[in-house]
């Protein structure tokens, strides 16, 4: 991984707005095994689903399993849904953990810091360039999901226009436009954790820390959404509207929840973004 | 060098973000000016509005004292119960949030917002429609032509009329309509107009209902009334001894253009269950070619004790079997099972009901017991039900005259 790092230093050079070294930055993200292995995990959920509901397609397991699971034998575009849901709670924020929390911490493990900062602007620019590198990997995360689960349940299933919850229906391309809009909303609602993840991997030299503490806060604060006693908390929290993107699946949509989902994040945003750079800026580096 | 004021921007955001919030709620507080309504114009008011077409999102919450039903009634993961019963009672704990659409008095869609999940009322000129998403079922009813029937109850009323000349002080118009509730209502309640407040960023009158009755254990019923259109914004019941409102139901966002006419229209989907509701005509024509599904006999007059607020109605014994209201399927815990309690049966068994029952009812002298913060349920002994908005107390000493 070094190698792959130290392409990225000399490119930077001469990156007035920053362009140059976002682009290498996440040529550099794209083109590591670990980036790809997550993928290509988050991409085996649809598949996994996909399949087992096929196999064991018997009919008999209404009424239970994670939401829009009884509808995949009708309607192989559900498979997406079914995936997104199950992979919000946990796969998501892994993967998210572990891209935010080597931002620095990893560049500084490797000792490959200092290279990236000769420039004296270079500390702002930098974060901003890790953090949309890490919001890029959101999305493709989020995306791959989504289309893994709409290609393999074209594959085993029969495909048609798709009920939404509000017990209308919407032709494949309406749907297709609703699946970019989850897409869209799942990567605002993990932008306050990549947020907190670049805030931790400023604070340490051990990346594998920074992504644990970051996996780890994601799952304390859907932990504490779940308790009732701290229903006063509940708004604040930033899982608090990670399964309101069944709010773009109602006919017609209801944007409220993307509106508060993204005004939450940005809290989340301006706060740790605000703390990385408090302690980015005034950090010694040493490696 | 000194570095910390890199730090600032860090201090700043929180309190921003702090001050914003504040002043937020600060400005949905305030209450704003408005020319001075008596409880009688406001009532006029409110009568005139109510062909207005709007739409918005409602929040409902209720603090009756219960558990938690939402979890009880719709297993976890699962699909919820059809019930009716346990989806009323569903309705009736917890929050919800529900996007409502509003033409006229005939068009109307109810969206229930569930988490990955929706229930749907729709109305339109014609057709009414209830689906529930996690089920994937829907119920269709014809509805009875609204023109035939006015036209025929106001024949009725012409026929009636000429029989009984007082009937031709029946209220017409919305100040006739708000004199004679508040004739009706007076002599029990205080109705005053309680300054404004502001609801869903408009400008509202709260209209106070407050029973003059030691009793009751409803303290007290506001109802916030649009200033522009005169549509109820949100109501809100007080329980005495609580400080929580007991059950809260408003806007939180409206608009009043009129919506899209497509979202009145519903058409279920291909791979639905729809059940057909029987018309009224048809119902009653099955009621008679099958006299045994009707009660042997006429079941007693349930008993009224007291007046106003604190009226009591006690069912007798073995009504609600006779009443077949034997609405729990036995799958979902749900208030269907406390009316499945039968005169003779075993105490241990009531209890064995179900966990739900176990932890709502309280055993009290002659039966046991449902208190919730509004309306006390009891069930005597001997298997006489009694109900009221009072304390159980009150509903134990009304059984044992």
């Amino acid at each position: 991984m070094p190698a792959e790092s130290a392409v990225a230093s000399p490119s930077r050079a001469g990156g007035g707005l920053g362009l140059t070294l976002l682009v290498s930055e996440i040529t550099v993200l794209f083109r590591r095994l670990r980036t790809w292995a997550m993928i290509g995990a988050l991409a085996l959920i649809p598949i996994l689903i996909a399949v087992v509901v096929r196999v064991s397609s018997d009919g008999s397991a209404s009424g239970r399993g994670p939401a829009f699971l009884n509808s995949i034998t009708q309607n192989g575009l559900f498979v997406s849904l079914t995936a997104l849901t199950v992979a919000i709670p946990l796969f998501l924020p892994l993967t998210i953990g572990v891209v935010a929390g080597d931002t620095i911490a990893g560049e500084a493990n490797l000792g490959t810091l200092r290279y990236l900062l000769v420039a004296p602007a270079g500390r702002v620019r930098l974060l901003l360039v890790k953090y949309a590198g890490a919001a890029l990997f959101c999305f493709v995360a989020t995306l791959t999901v989504v289309v893994t689960g709409a290609i393999i349940g074209a594959l085993l299933f029969p495909v048609g226009p798709v009920t939404l919850l509000s017990g209308d229906t919407v032709g494949i391309p309406g749907y297709f436009v609703r699946l970019l809009l989850l897409a869209l909303y799942v990567t605002v609602s993990l932008m306050g954790l990549s947020a907190i993840g670049l805030f931790i991997s400023t604070l340490t030299t051990i990346p594998v820390g920074a992504m644990a503490a970051t996996a780890a806060l994601a799952a304390v604060a859907q932990i504490l959404g779940a308790l009732p006693q701290l229903e006063w908390l509940h708004p604040w929290l930033f899982t608090n509207y990670w399964l309101g993107f069944a709010d773009l699946l109602r006919e017609p949509i209801v944007w409220n929840s993307f509106a508060d989902n993204a005004l939450l994040q940005l809290g989340y945003i301006a706060v740790f973004g605000t703390l990385a750079y408090g302690r980015f800026s005034t950090k010694d580096i040493l490696s | 060098m000194n570095k910390n004021w890199r730090w600032l921007p860090a201090g700043i955001v929180p309190v921003v973000i702090v001050a914003a919030a504040v002043s937020g709620s600060a400005v949905a507080e305030a209450q704003p000016q408005l020319p001075a309504k008596t409880a009688q114009e406001l009532l006029e008011f409110v009568a005139t509005g109510a062909d207005d077409a709007y739409s918005g999102t409602v929040e409902q919450s209720s603090n009756l004292g219960l558990p938690d039903m939402a979890g009880v009634a719709t297993p976890p993961g699962g699909t919820s119960s059809s019930d009716p019963t346990s989806a009323a009672l569903e309705l009736l704990t917890g929050e919800h949030t529900a996007q409502i659409y509003v033409d006229g008095t005939d068009r109307a869609r109810v969206q229930v917002l569930d988490q990955l999940a929706e229930r749907d009322v729709v109305i339109n000129e014609n057709d009414a429609w209830y689906y529930d998403s996690r089920s994937n079922e829907a119920t269709h009813a014809v509805l009875p032509d609204k023109d035939a029937t006015r036209a025929q109850l106001e024949a009725k009323l012409q026929q009636k009329a000429a029989e009984y000349p007082e009937l031709q002080n029946v209220p017409r118009t919305p100040a006739e309509l708000a004199q004679t509730f508040l004739a009706t209502i007076d002599p029990s309640t205080e109705v005053t107009v309680d300054g404004t407040s502001r609801v869903a960023g408009r400008s509202a009158y709260q209209l106070l209902l407050t029973p003059e009755d030691s009793a009751t254990l409803i303290g007290s019923i506001a109802v916030s009334v649009d200033s522009e259109t005169g549509v109820p914004l949100s109501v809100s019941i007080e329980a005495k001894g609580q400080e929580e409102a007991a059950f809260t139901a408003g806007f939180s966002a409206v608009d009043f253009t009129t919506p899209d006419p497509a979202i009145f229209q519903f058409t279920p989907p291909a791979d639905a269950t729809v059940t057909e509701a029987p018309t009224a005509d048809e119902a009653r024509a099955k009621l008679e070619a099958t006299p045994e599904a009707m009660p042997a006999e006429a079941p007693e007059k349930p008993d009224i004790i007291g007046e106003g607020w604190s009226t009591i109605v006690e069912l007798p014994a073995g009504s609600a079997a006779g009443l077949g209201l034997n609405l729990g399927s036995g799958e979902a815990a749900g208030m269907g099972e406390i009316m499945e309690i039968k005169p003779g049966m075993d105490p241990e068994d009531v209890a064995g009901a179900g966990a739900l029952l176990e932890q709502a009812l309280t055993e009290v002298d002659g039966g046991r017991a449902l208190q919730t913060s509004l309306v006390s349920v009891l069930v005597t002994d001997d298997g006489r039900i009694l109900a009221g908005a009072v304390g159980v107390d009150q509903l134990v000493a009304a059984s044992q005259q």
